[in-house]
């Protein structure tokens, strides 16, 4: 291996820090964040639901002005932190795009909009980018480095600025400005407009005309903002897609995560975003001792019989472990054909939340 | 005598697995189905994931959108399924409106099937749908057509919203045609002698504090009781106190086994630390605890190692 994580985000401005639930991503990009503002660069670190300890430890709460966290005068850096406010981010920017505050009020009242931001899939992962573009283009951090939620799919995140374009997608607006407007214009705008009026009747007889009538107030206010939408999702894909942002694919040895881990790393690919590297998180550490001989021979007079068996036992399942989690990174590499950078962190007995801690982790990588 | 987790469990008609990412949902749900099936039961196990993961577990065919038996030879009435959106959509909507070319107006045009995508929870309901439907249907001769069906459910705030969507839903579309069923499917979700919830956590800080919110939101928000808990990947304490006591005092001295000594010590602070946040689990939540122990099995031989220990009372 020959330069390591930090090093590799030196030429960048985003990090992201994608993988399947719970194998450390929130815990690697604090880490990451904590090494590279000690490195000089001035950082954000964007986290999601951090457990609380982390969340003290670096000083920040729910809400969407980052905080500096104190790394004492010897540090040329800067470390920032922001937790991601998951019910008010997507809010706040209906009310700063919409064309009148009351347009913001209907929105935001509308009980399928109220639904959607908070059910579907895809809401929360477009919430997250949406921030970290805000921090990019507002704040001017050198470099924001990006946890992600846990998601239904893998790939929901990386698809998450697609899905939002493929929402506003301006046929389904017209159709539905249509099924609300009066019989006017040509002959080709009316048979649209008795097409749409079947598909309004089906959707009325789906769902209900109470529900037809709330989605088409939702569409008629949404109408207007999707213009600046399309504009951001659409600036947001240029920003993940440029050599200023890289992604790097946090994964532990277990087999089925890291299938998951290679199917995401390629899903990356085939969406021309850039791939960093993986960080195999939470890899068994062995005894240090090989054989039951070896162990019966170190403790041969030093403690007594049964308990020098079960110390052999011990150590060989800690040593078969390590095998195992050894021999899952080089799998990694072979399915994943990737022989640029893998960081290998052990699993800490501690779980992580001190700035101390996370240094000693941000060394693995 | 107390019942085992997989007796109590197999006296339902539907067992939900949920949990955080990661913690053995897929596993567990599994387990659960092996445990009832090997007791002679036809058991069904539904999988949702875009990766299945089913096939893999027991060592048998990757399951389709209808249910198949999987793996014959070592489990002949274990039938898995993996539910595809948009088939489960089709059904759905066919079985609740029962106009086949509106059902087809409805799913192939362009405009509408982006809607479909886009609109708020109709995945969601179309698969609990598909559950209610297995959960209803009888053979000819009245009996059921399975009698335990297990759901590797998605993970906690996924599953959370899924199991929301028949009362969201029943909010939106009332006086719809499909109101009734949203209706249907609530009153099974709410009914504790067919249905039950079960959570995986793992004995480590931050699963342990989303199994008790998720068991707390569940109850707060649904109504829902989830009182079954598998805490999963339970380290064995192979030392006695007084072993304990020896290797601490020898990984702090200085000698050439120090090493093992301290490899040791590690070993022993996980299972410490495994059991204060067990105690803390058990101490937040009102349920019904299984430990599950942490092996090296994998495959098949997992998936039988945990339903021995389910069947154990
Ligand atoms: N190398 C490690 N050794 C020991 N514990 C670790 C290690 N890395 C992370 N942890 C612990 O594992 C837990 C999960 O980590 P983290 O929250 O970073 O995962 P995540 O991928 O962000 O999870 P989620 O998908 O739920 O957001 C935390 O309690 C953390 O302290
Ligand atoms: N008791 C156990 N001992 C050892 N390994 C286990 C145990 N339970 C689960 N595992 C392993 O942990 C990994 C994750 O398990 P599983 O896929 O069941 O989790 P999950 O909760 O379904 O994950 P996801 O949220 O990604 O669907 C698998 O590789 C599985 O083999
Ligand atoms: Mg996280
Ligand atoms: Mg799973």
């Amino acid at each position: 291996m020959s330069s390591s994580l930090v090093e590799l985000a030196a030429g960048r401005h985003v990090i992201l820090c994608v993988g399947p639930g719970g194998v450390g991503k929130t815990t690697t990009s604090a880490a990451l964040a904590l090494a590279a503002a000690e490195s000089g660069r001035r950082v954000v670190v964007l986290t999601i639901d951090p457990a609380r300890r982390l969340a003290d430890a670096l000083g920040v709460v729910v809400g969407n002005t980052p905080s500096r966290v104190d790394l004492g005068s010897e540090v040329k850096g800067e470390l920032w932190a922001v937790m991601l406010d998951q019910s008010s981010t997507l809010d706040d920017l209906i009310k700063r795009i919409a064309p009148t505050p009351a347009t913001a009020d209907r929105l935001l009242g509308n009980v399928i909009y109220r639904q959607m931001s908070r059910a579907l899939a895809g809401t929360l992962e477009y919430t997250a980018i949406e921030k970290l573009y805000d921090l990019r283009e507002r704040h001017g951090f050198d470099l924001v480095i990006v946890d992600t939620p846990p998601s239904k799919n893998v790939v929901d995140f990386i698809e998450a600025p697609e899905w939002l374009l493929r929402f506003l997608d301006e046929r389904i607006f017209k159709w539905f400005t249509l099924l609300g407007g009066g019989d006017k214009g040509g002959v080709a705008r009316l048979v649209l407009q008795r097409t749409a009026r079947a598909v309004g009747d089906v959707l009325g007889k789906v769902f209900g005309d109470a529900f037809v009538n709330d989605f088409n107030a939702f569409v008629r206010d949404l109408e207007g903002m999707t213009a600046e939408l399309r504009k951001r999702a659409a600036s947001i894909q240029l920003l993940l897609r440029s050599t200023e942002s890289g992604f790097v694919v946090v994964t532990t040895p277990d087999p089925f995560v890291l299938a998951d881990a290679v199917f995401l790393r390629n899903e990356l690919g085939k969406r021309a975003l850039s791939f960093t590297g993986f960080v195999v998180n939470r890899a068994n550490v062995g005894s240090g001792v090989e054989s039951p001989e070896a162990v019966a021979k170190l403790v041969e007079n030093v403690i007594g019989d049964a308990l020098a068996k079960k110390l052999a036992a011990t150590a060989l399942e800690m040593n078969a472990r390590a095998r195992e989690d050894a021999a899952a990174v080089n799998r990694l590499r072979r399915d994943a054909r990737w022989e640029g950078y893998v960081g290998v962190v052990p699993r800490e007995v501690e779980e992580i939340h001190d700035l101390a801690a996370l240094r000693a982790l941000a060394r693995h990588l | 005598m107390t019942e085992s987790m997989a007796a109590v469990l197999a006296g339902k008609r539907l067992v939900l697995v949920t949990g955080k990412g990661g913690v053995g949902k897929s596993t567990c749900a599994a387990a659960i189905a092996v445990a009832a099936a090997r007791g002679g039961k036809r058991v069904l196990l539904v999988e949702l994931g875009a990766r299945p993961v089913a096939g893999e577990l027991l060592d048998g065919v990757p399951p389709d959108h209808e249910p198949t038996i999987i793996a014959a030879a070592r489990f002949p009435s274990l039938w898995a399924c993996r539910l595809d959106e948009r088939r489960a959509l089709q059904e759905y909507l066919l079985e609740t409106l029962k106009l086949k070319g509106l059902v087809k107006l409805a799913t192939e045009n362009r405009v509408l099937a982006r809607l479909w995508q886009a609109a708020p929870s109709v995945d969601e309901m179309s698969i609990l749908n598909a559950l209610w439907r297995f959960e209803t249907e009888r053979d000819p001769g009245g009996r059921p057509r399975f009698d335990l069906i297990v759901v590797d459910m998605p993970s906690t705030g996924h599953a959370l919203s899924m199991l929301g969507v028949p009362r969201g839903a029943l909010a939106m579309i009332r006086g719809s045609s499909l109101a009734a069923r949203a209706r249907d499917i609530d009153a099974m979700l709410h009914d504790t002698n067919r249905t039950a919830i079960c959570i995986v956590t793992l004995p480590e800080e931050l699963p342990v504090n989303e199994a008790v919110q998720l068991a707390d939101r569940l109850q707060r928000e649904l109504e829902l009781s989830s009182t079954h808990v598998l805490i999963n990947g339970v380290a064995a304490d192979v030392f006695d106190e007084g072993e304990r006591a020896t290797i601490e005092r020898l990984a702090e001295e200085d000698s050439t086994a120090r090493r093992l000594f301290v490899a040791a010590r590690r070993r022993m602070s996980m299972v410490s630390q495994q059991a204060r946040r067990i105690g803390e689990l058990k101490e937040r939540l009102q349920a019904r605890f299984h430990h599950i122990a942490w092996t090296r099995a994998r495959g098949v031989g997992l998936i039988d190692s945990i339903a021995d220990a389910l069947t154990r009372a």
